[in-house]
């Protein structure tokens, strides 16, 4: 009773019916197509992006990897600061504790402290 | 080794980072009023784990210094400008550690060995025609010695 009623169905219109579900089809594909260029352009333009982006982000690192760089090799560069050993100073010694005799003739100047 | 030739200069460095070097350099000031510098000084560095004031009064007990003064020096920080002063000339002639050693005004870190010091004690005294003390001269010639420019 039922699988009567379903043949009977909806009625399906023959003849013209038939190119509205081709000219469907045709739209729908079109779509599909214009979408997938669509697509493909966006895919592109974001390629090019991420390109243009990474490339940047490798001269910044570039950029970071120098003063990482140029910051490791400053202790050894303030170790190296300090007084001259080529130059002679002139250090006040008058009125500050001493050992030996005051007309030695080389008098070390020691700056120290007790810890 | 070299006698009367050599002149010890103390001047006061404490570093920033060593919270209890004020008071030992101030008592050490305080000390050096009464004459007895190198005497405090031996003593707070001979025992460097009892750095406190208490300790310091009664080094200056055991030194026979006049108690009341030394603390009075040490309450009104007495000797702060001396150390302050020998401070900023560390700084202006560029010392940023301890200990650091002029020679006749010849700057020389701490860190180095005993006949760099004796290089540029004896260039000095070669500078003055004063003869090197040969116990200097030999300490030079021993291994490792090798002064730097003759």
């Amino acid at each position: 009773m039922s699988r009567q009623n379903l043949k009977e169905g909806p009625p399906v219109r023959r003849g013209s019916g038939m190119t509205w579900i081709e000219m469907g089809t045709l739209a729908g594909l079109a779509a599909v197509l214009a979408l997938g260029a669509d697509t493909w352009r966006e895919t592109r333009s974001l390629q090019k992006t991420v390109t243009d982006r990474m490339s940047a982000l490798e001269t910044r690192l570039t950029q970071v990897a120098t003063k990482v760089d140029t910051i490791g090799s400053r202790p050894a560069q303030q170790a190296q600061r300090g007084p001259d050993p080529n130059k002679v100073y002139a250090i006040k010694t008058e009125g500050a504790p001493f050992e030996g005799p005051k007309a030695a003739p080389v008098t070390i100047a020691e700056f120290s402290d007790f810890q | 080794m070299y006698g009367d030739k050599v002149r010890i200069v103390w001047k006061h460095f404490p570093l920033d980072f060593h919270p209890k070097a004020p008071m030992a350099h101030l008592a050490t000031a305080a000390a050096a009023e009464q004459g007895k510098f190198w005497p405090m000084h031996d003593k707070i560095f001979g025992a460097q784990d009892k750095m406190d004031r208490a300790q310091y009064e009664q080094y200056a007990k055991d030194l026979g210094l006049d108690l009341k003064r030394f603390k009075e020096s040490l309450d009104t920080a007495h000797g702060k400008a001396v150390i302050d002063a020998d401070i900023a000339e560390a700084k202006s002639v560029g010392v940023t550690g301890t200990p650091a050693f002029f020679v006749n005004g010849r700057f020389l870190s701490g860190a180095k060995p005993f006949n760099e010091f004796a290089a540029v004690i004896n260039a000095e005294l070669q500078k003055q025609n004063i003869p090197i003390p040969p116990a200097a001269q030999q300490a030079l010639a021993a291994p490792g010695g090798g002064a730097p420019g003759k």
